[in-house]
């Protein structure tokens, strides 16, 4: 018995110094910070290019910034985990919905004194600063842009007579006209239009979106300070009922299209028109292929003959959660960082990550004029500058004419849009039947 | 002196096994009671003080059709991939256990589905069952198969059964392997026995190897059930449960409901049922397992 009770007692005692020395907390120094950044940029080179940036921060300043890549359908449960187990990193890029859930758990330090002072220098665009500008306190600085303009193979609307589409009705004729048994093997070879309807990744919500838009159709308002679905109107209704018909000359795989396979259509010339970042273009370049680059064009989403110019882009903005708050040191870091960050030459680099893809979202000369003197971005331009306009016209559900509707992040992450086009394409609904069903399922989401 | 013995025997049980049990209130029995607990709750994101509702979101969930249909493809989907990882999984294995030229290499050859990571296999399959690009649908057309695309993943009657056949290709090595384990330990003298009394190739597999793999083939069987039923990545990375909800199972619907709607109470309704199916098959099992070894032992 006394054997045991000493055998129990050292257990006890080994047990006891485990714990303290795994968990007694570690007094850090100044020169020990590490600061953590989340982003969802996970393709390689995008982390590699980031790298070798925040190394030259570290080289410049000793402070040390470590990046971990998250994949997009992750994020969010990676936020939420994080908040739960008070575990957040200092900054995050976020888009718009991840906003509202960090901004739901008071779990953000508003970042206006520093964004005044990186504005007053690098001008950025109106579109970004009002998304994120919550009762007069700024909560993100604006990092970079992601639009998708109308690409159309310019070549193949020229030897079609096809002028670049501008309303719906052009689009439509140019979509029929473009699909195309080439080799008459009775099969499709090229189609006018790649419209996907899949609920696969917010690729098909999305491309809805800037249709819907054009048609100044929307999802919700604020009314009396609550949510109010506006969804199922004329303006939907007639949207949905144009992109019934262009479905019909879409290419196969639509229904379950992400980006990825998206892009893979594109680049194998599968398809004449889609809706689209622009960011294939360098891939395009980097694999050899610049003169199937040079046959992409880009322009304004096409609209109806009485519509506005609408489109779907993100500005990715950059928070400081709560952790920064932590100590002095901390704060004093991320504020070097941000603004080591926003010098010409740095956020041109930092634009490399993917470039063509990344837009900016500054507007001042010296900027831009470090922007546009990397050799690729001088050589798409045009591009670039189309997308920088999609980006000045462009919306996010939950976010138009200056409202944050509170479950914007749930709307948004539905994929409602999408859902509702596949009812229409592939159960065979009616317009209106599925644009009530859309209407139901968005209310529900608002309602709890 | 024995009390003191049993005494001592009894503490030293208690010090040896409670890092075990501690362990294991920690990653099984809190997690489950918490899930129950945020069940109860009508929670949203991480909410800190989330409102009391009792069952209302079981009373909600259980008789909506969404649900059974979604409880409805979660059989479907694992009845008709252990229907047909078995068999082929039990020729893997035969197989591999034949001696000819090259079996070494096959053997480990076989076993890279099951080795890459899943992410990178599924996204190779979506690449080659790409309707307009994809290779399968070229190789299909251009030997005169198929006179137009056969869209594997985007027509809602088909996608299931395209993800079924990834997922058969990925977990018949795993079924194989351990088909073979057990077709090593069958004892040679059965076969020279059966060889003496005539038996023919048949008979010989029927009355020996058969009755000899069956306890391993089923165990693996059982635990691959559990699996299927909580099966999540090959559905997400290749269809996310589209189109229009044909392949979203039970685990993607969890998914959604947590990630998406940030519904965390619903999402953990979902969970709790799933348990209970999943537990109320494993029930099932045991009674059946344990009702034959006792036939056996008769």
């Amino acid at each position: 018995m006394k054997k045991s009770k000493k055998l129990m007692l050292l257990a006890l005692s080994v047990a006891v110094a485990l714990s303290l020395v795994f968990t007694w907390p570690v007094k850090v120094s100044a020169e020990d910070i590490v600061l953590t950044l989340w982003h969802w940029e996970t393709p390689p080179h995008r982390v590699e290019k980031l790298d070798e940036i925040l190394a030259k921060f570290r080289e410049e300043t000793g402070i040390e910034v470590r990046q971990n890549p998250i994949s997009f359908p992750e994020l969010n449960s990676k936020i939420l985990a994080a908040i739960a187990a008070n575990r957040l990193p200092e900054m995050i890029w976020v888009n718009p919905p991840q906003l509202m859930i960090l901004r739901k758990h008071n779990s953000l330090v508003p970042v206006t004194d520093i964004f005044k002072r990186i504005d007053a220098e690098v001008q950025f665009l109106n579109p970004s600063i009002e998304l994120y500008r919550f009762d007069q306190e700024q909560l993100t600085i604006p990092v970079y842009g992601i639009s998708w303009p109308l690409e159309y193979r310019a070549d193949l609307y020229e030897e079609n007579g096809l002028e670049p589409p501008v309303y719906w009705t052009d689009l439509l004729e140019a979509a029929k006209k473009l699909t195309k048994d080439l080799d008459g093997d009775g099969r499709i070879d090229i189609y006018g239009m790649m419209m996907p309807y899949s609920i696969k990744g917010n690729y098909g919500s999305q491309a809805v979106w800037g249709f819907l838009r054009t048609n100044r159709a929307n999802v919700v308002e604020m009314e009396n300070g609550k949510e109010k679905i506006v969804f199922n109107s004329t303006q939907t209704i007639e949207t949905y009922k144009f992109l019934k018909e262009l479905t019909k000359y879409t290419s196969p795989g639509s229904e379950n299209m992400d980006w990825g396979m998206g892009e893979l259509q594109i680049r194998t010339g599968k398809v004449a028109t889609a809706v689209y970042t622009a960011g294939f273009l360098s891939t395009l370049y980097r694999k050899g292929l610049e003169e199937m680059a040079r046959k992409w064009k880009q322009k304004f989403i096409p609209r109806p003959k009485d519509g506005r110019i609408g489109h779907t882009a993100y500005t990715r903005g950059l928070v400081f959660t709560t952790t920064v708050t932590s100590s002095k040191e901390r704060e004093a870091a991320v504020k070097t960082f941000v603004r080591w960050l926003y010098k010409p030459e740095n956020y041109a680099e930092m634009m490399m990550m993917e470039p063509v893809l990344f837009v900016p979202v500054v507007n001042g000369k010296s900027m831009m004029d470090a922007f546009f003197a990397k050799p690729l971005i001088g050589k798409f331009r045009g591009a670039m500058e189309v997308q920088i306009d999609v980006l000045n016209n462009s919306s996010v559900i939950g976010f138009v004419n200056g409202i944050k509707a509170p479950h914007a992040a749930e709307l948004e992450g539905s994929f409602t849009l999408g859902a509702v086009l596949q009812k229409i394409v592939l159960q065979g609904w009616s317009v209106e039947r599925a644009v009530e069903w859309g209407q139901k399922r968005y209310e529900e989401i608002i309602k709890e | 002196m024995k009390k003191n013995i049993a005494e001592n025997e009894s503490v030293l049980g208690w010090i040896l096994s409670t890092p075990s049990v501690v362990w294991i209130l920690l990653i099984i029995v809190y997690p489950v009671i918490l899930t129950l607990w945020i069940s109860l709750h009508q929670q949203k994101m991480v909410e800190v003080n989330p409102p009391f509702i009792g069952l209302k979101n079981y009373i909600d969930l259980l008789p909506s059709a969404k649900f059974l249909f979604q409880l409805k493809l979660t059989v479907i989907w694992t009845f008709l991939n252990i229907v047909l990882i078995t068999p082929v999984g039990v020729l893997l294995g035969l197989l591999l256990n034949r001696q000819f030229k090259g079996v070494g290499i096959l053997r480990t050859w076989i076993l890279l589905s099951w080795i890459i990571p899943i992410v990178a296999t599924t996204l190779i399959w979506q690449w080659m069952l790409e309707p307009a690009v994809g290779i399968i649908n070229f190789l299909l057309y251009e030997t005169g198969i198929t006179r137009s695309y056969v869209n594997f993943l985007g027509d809602p009657s088909i996608s299931m059964l395209s993800i079924v056949v990834v997922n058969v290709w990925r977990w018949s090595p795993f079924m194989g392997i351990m088909t073979l384990a057990a077709l090593q330990n069958v004892p040679k003298e059965f076969y020279d026995a059966a060889r003496v009394d005539g038996a023919n190739a048949w008979q010989t597999f029927w009355h020996i190897t058969l009755p000899q793999i069956i306890p391993t083939v089923s165990v693996t069987s059982f635990i691959l059930t559990i699996w299927l039923f909580n099966m999540f990545p090959p559905i997400w990375l290749l269809t996310e449960g589209g189109p229009i909800e044909s392949t979203t199972t039970l685990p993607i619907a969890i998914y959604k409901e947590a990630f998406r709607l940030f519904r965390m109470g619903k999402a953990a309704t979902y969970s709790i049922i799933l348990l209970i199916v999943v537990s109320a098959f494993v029930a099932g099992y045991m009674m059946l397992f344990v009702k034959s070894r006792e036939e056996v032992v008769k």
